[in-house]
């Protein structure tokens, strides 16, 4: 039976490598190999078995007695084998366990959600409770997590089913002995159930053994085929012009969409029963009363065709197979579980007798050669503008109201304001009479404000004042003469320069000890100069009358630029351009020695 | 939380009265739809009966009665405790319908008990003449197939309680204190272990 694998002491990387060399881990419990050879290979060896009984079979009719024995023995080594798994147990615990850790993790956040909406409930149990059902949850997880091996769905279903029975068993015996109340159990089933099953939901969610998928994809197929099925078709009474009643249409969709994403079957029946009660909701509407099951059933199929929902098989399977039957399947939620489970029936057993057509129709539409004339999509789109319209004018009538609102509010205002200046005009005038004295008092102190005012108009502006004082004009002049001596010394040092090679660096040094030495408040007069020593190296090459006209030229822009830039100081712009005449005669004369010279 | 405890499924052709008959029962009223709003749908109702010192919580599952929906049937009286199957006192089709009903449950959902109700009993009363199938023919079938006749209307509110508490005491009587749910906690419980047994 099983391949007995002699016990190692020491796992190392490659023990735990499938055997078969797929690169994927593979564990004990699949000898060795990882799950889906593992597979492969059981599906071989049961083939060979069964093929080997039929041998046996044959064979037995022949000598039964021996191969009794035979059989014996068969089951004594099974028996051993038994206890060499027995043996083994260690390490397959660790595996369950690292499995149960792995889906811990990967399902942490949702399981916290789970705990932090039952806080409240825990808070007020004992904690030896909690640890023993904590214990029976895990027990219940590993023990699915052995048994999903053996991929039987219904044995997964019935262990699911047994537990919560157990759960439930243990939980009354502690209402029993009033320990706490009925909903507190009620509550710790759900708090269970939800629990259990959100971690296993990656595994028991149309898992791969099961043709779930397979189921999925063909009734989706069929509700797409079936995307023409109108209002009519169904006889349901859903009012499809109502604002309303469409909204609730839309939402009810939505909640059923939303099944898919839920993870514990209570979840997902909470979606259905949104979704019904949504369906009630616009029922009620459509037909002005409490609907009855009549119409409830038609519209629910209307929904579900319309909706078409994600994995709706797989989903009902889920919940089926792992919901607590005893409790949710004979409440609310299970009524309209059972109907929507009816309404996947109708549409997978549709006929044309059904929607009340003729067989050629019917065929027609569900081929797509023939398209209904009053569909759903039809009638929506004219619906669609329709409602557009109408929210449109409502909305134009609710601004026009708005407007006129504003109107007459500013109307109003403006009321309001005039009444205002006229009060205080009066309360003005009344102040006034009432100490027409003190106001007096006050008017003479603006009078010689205002005085005070046209005396200083008369005055010289403070620029005037300045341009009157001579003083400052004297200390400009005298800085002013500074940067002149610097200049001529500087030009004097570089005379030799033309003489030598006219380097940049020579030139380039210049301008550095310029501005250093002529200081801030002749950087103008700084770059003028720069320029002109550079237009000096370079009419160094041309003839002197060029220079001269460059150099007057650029004496009479350096002007034009001091005059421009020194507004403020139009005392010192003024005596600025005497300098750079000199430095530019300088230069001129220098370039005419070089130019002698060369 | 909603719990309920027995699942009965109303059962009958279009139009016999099964929402109306759950109305009488559960909010106690007949065909006031437009006068009251707090009830969104009626297809499902559950009310707390006391029975004996008991409470019992009854779920009371409507269909729809159409035709086209009857093969669905079988899906709503799955793990039903009861079913009432209904039929007009006035109409022998629906009459008809309730017979087949009656065969099918008893095939089908051997564990559900069926209930045989006459509805619109207050029309015959005004005019004895309407009835049809004559009341001593239903009589002598219910008779025949051993299961509980109820003569009701859903508009004077007659004999309404009574199926329900006949329903109530019957589930009592053949479940005391849920004795059978503890059986099968038992086995199974047992069976558990036995899948157990060779892993821990």
């Amino acid at each position: 039976m099983y391949s007995t694998l002699t016990p190692k002491c020491r796992i190392v990387e490659s023990d735990l490598k499938c055997k078969s060399g797929c690169d994927y881990y593979g564990n004990a419990a699949w000898q060795g190999y990882c799950s889906v050879c593992h597979r492969k290979k059981q599906r071989a060896l049961q083939e060979e078995r069964e093929r080997e009984a039929l041998r046996q079979n044959r064979d037995s009719e022949n000598a039964g007695l021996a191969d009794q024995k035979l059989l014996q023995q068969d089951k004594n080594k099974s028996k051993l084998n038994a206890f060499s798994r027995l043996r083994k147990l260690p390490s397959k615990g660790q595996e369950q366990k690292f499995l149960l850790r792995e889906l811990y993790n990967s399902n942490a956040s949702d399981l916290d959600k789970i705990r932090v909406d039952n806080q409240d409930l825990l808070k007020v149990l004992d904690t030896a409770l909690l640890k023993d059902l904590q214990r029976k949850m895990d027990n219940f997880l590993i023990e699915i997590l052995e048994a999903k091996d053996r991929k039987k769905i219904e044995k997964l279903s019935d262990l699911t089913q047994i537990f919560y029975q157990n759960c439930s068993k243990s939980l009354e015996e502690k209402v029993d002995q009033r320990e706490f109340s009925l909903e507190v159990k009620e509550r710790l089933l759900d708090y269970i159930e939800k629990y259990t099953m959100t971690m296993l939901y990656r595994l028991l969610f149309c898992p791969p053994f099961t043709n779930d998928e397979e189921n999925d994809l063909e009734i989706q197929k069929r509700i797409r085929q079936l995307n023409w099925v109108s209002v009519k078709n169904l006889e349901c009474k859903i009012h499809e012009t109502s604002v309303e009643v469409r909204e609730l249409v839309y939402t009810s969709m939505m909640d059923l969409l939303n099944m898919d994403a839920a993870k514990a079957p209570q979840e997902k029946l909470a979606c259905i029963v949104h979704c019904c009660s949504n369906i009630f909701l616009l029922l009620q509407q459509s037909v002005g009363g409490p609907a009855s099951a009549d119409e409830f059933l038609p519209a629910l199929i209307f929904i579900v065709l319309k909706a078409n929902p994600a994995r709706l098989k797989s989903n009902i399977n889920f919940i089926t197979r792992f919901c607590n039957a005893s409790r949710l399947m004979t409440g609310e939620s299970g009524y309209y579980f059972t109907n929507l489970c009816c309404a996947v029936s109708f549409i997978e057993n549709l006929t044309a007798e059904s929607l009340n057509m003729t067989k050629s129709d019917f065929n027609a539409y569900m081929s797509g050669e023939g398209v209904p004339a009053n569909t759903w999509e039809s009638a929506l789109m004219i619906c669609e503008n329709l409602h557009l319209i109408c929210e449109d004018i409502n909305l134009l009538q609710e601004l026009k109201n708005e407007n006129e609102k504003i109107f007459v509010e500013s109307k109003n205002l403006e009321i309001d304001m005039l009444d205002f200046c006229n009060k205080i005009q009066v309360d003005v005038i009344d102040a006034l009479n009432k100490s027409s004295l003190k106001f007096s008092t006050n008017q003479k102190v603006s009078l010689q404000l205002d005085g005070d005012v046209g005396t200083s108009l008369r005055m010289p502006s403070p620029v005037a004042r300045k341009m009157d004082n001579e003083l400052p004009e004297n200390h400009v002049q005298q800085d002013m003469t500074e940067p002149n001596n610097f200049n001529s010394t500087l030009l004097q040092e570089k005379s030799p320069c033309p003489k030598l090679s006219l380097s940049d660096n020579n030139f380039s040094t210049k301008p550095q000890i310029h501005s250093d030495s002529g200081g801030l408040k002749h950087d103008d007069f700084d770059d003028a100069s720069n320029d002109l020593m550079e237009s000096n190296s370079s009419c160094n090459s041309l003839n002197s009358s060029e220079c001269t006209n460059k150099n007057l030229s650029f004496s009479s822009i350096r002007m034009n630029m001091i005059s421009e830039d020194y507004h403020g100081f139009s005392v010192q712009g003024s005596s600025i351009p005497t300098i750079p005449c000199n430095t530019g005669d300088f230069a001129f004369n220098l370039n005419v020695e070089d130019n002698s010279n060369k | 939380m909603s719990r309920v405890d027995i699942k009965i499924v109303l059962l009958g052709h279009e139009y016999v009265g099964k929402t109306s008959l759950m109305q009488r029962f559960v909010n106690d009223r007949f065909n006031e739809s437009l006068s009251y709003q707090n009830t969104i749908g009626s297809a499902f109702a559950s009310k707390e009966m006391q029975l004996d010192n008991k409470k019992l919580v009854l779920g009371v599952w409507d269909t729809a009665g159409s035709e086209r929906y009857q093969a669905m049937a079988k899906i709503y009286y799955r793990g039903a405790a009861a079913a009432i199957v209904c039929f007009d006192l006035t109409n022998p089709e629906s009459f008809a319908r309730a017979k087949f009903w009656m065969r099918e449950l008893r095939s089908i959902e051997e564990n559900c008990v069926v209930y045989l109700c006459g509805t619109k009993k207050d029309l015959i009363d005004a005019d004895p003449k309407l009835a049809n199938p004559q009341i001593d023919i239903v009589n002598r079938y219910a008779e025949g197939v051993q299961c509980k006749f109820f003569l009701t209307s859903s508009k004077s509110g007659e004999n309404v309680a009574e199926v329900f508490n006949a329903i109530a005491k019957d589930y009592l009587a053949s479940n005391p204190t849920n004795s059978k749910s503890v059986g099968n906690f038992i086995t199974l419980k047992e069976e558990s272990k036995q899948s157990r047994c060779c892993f821990v």
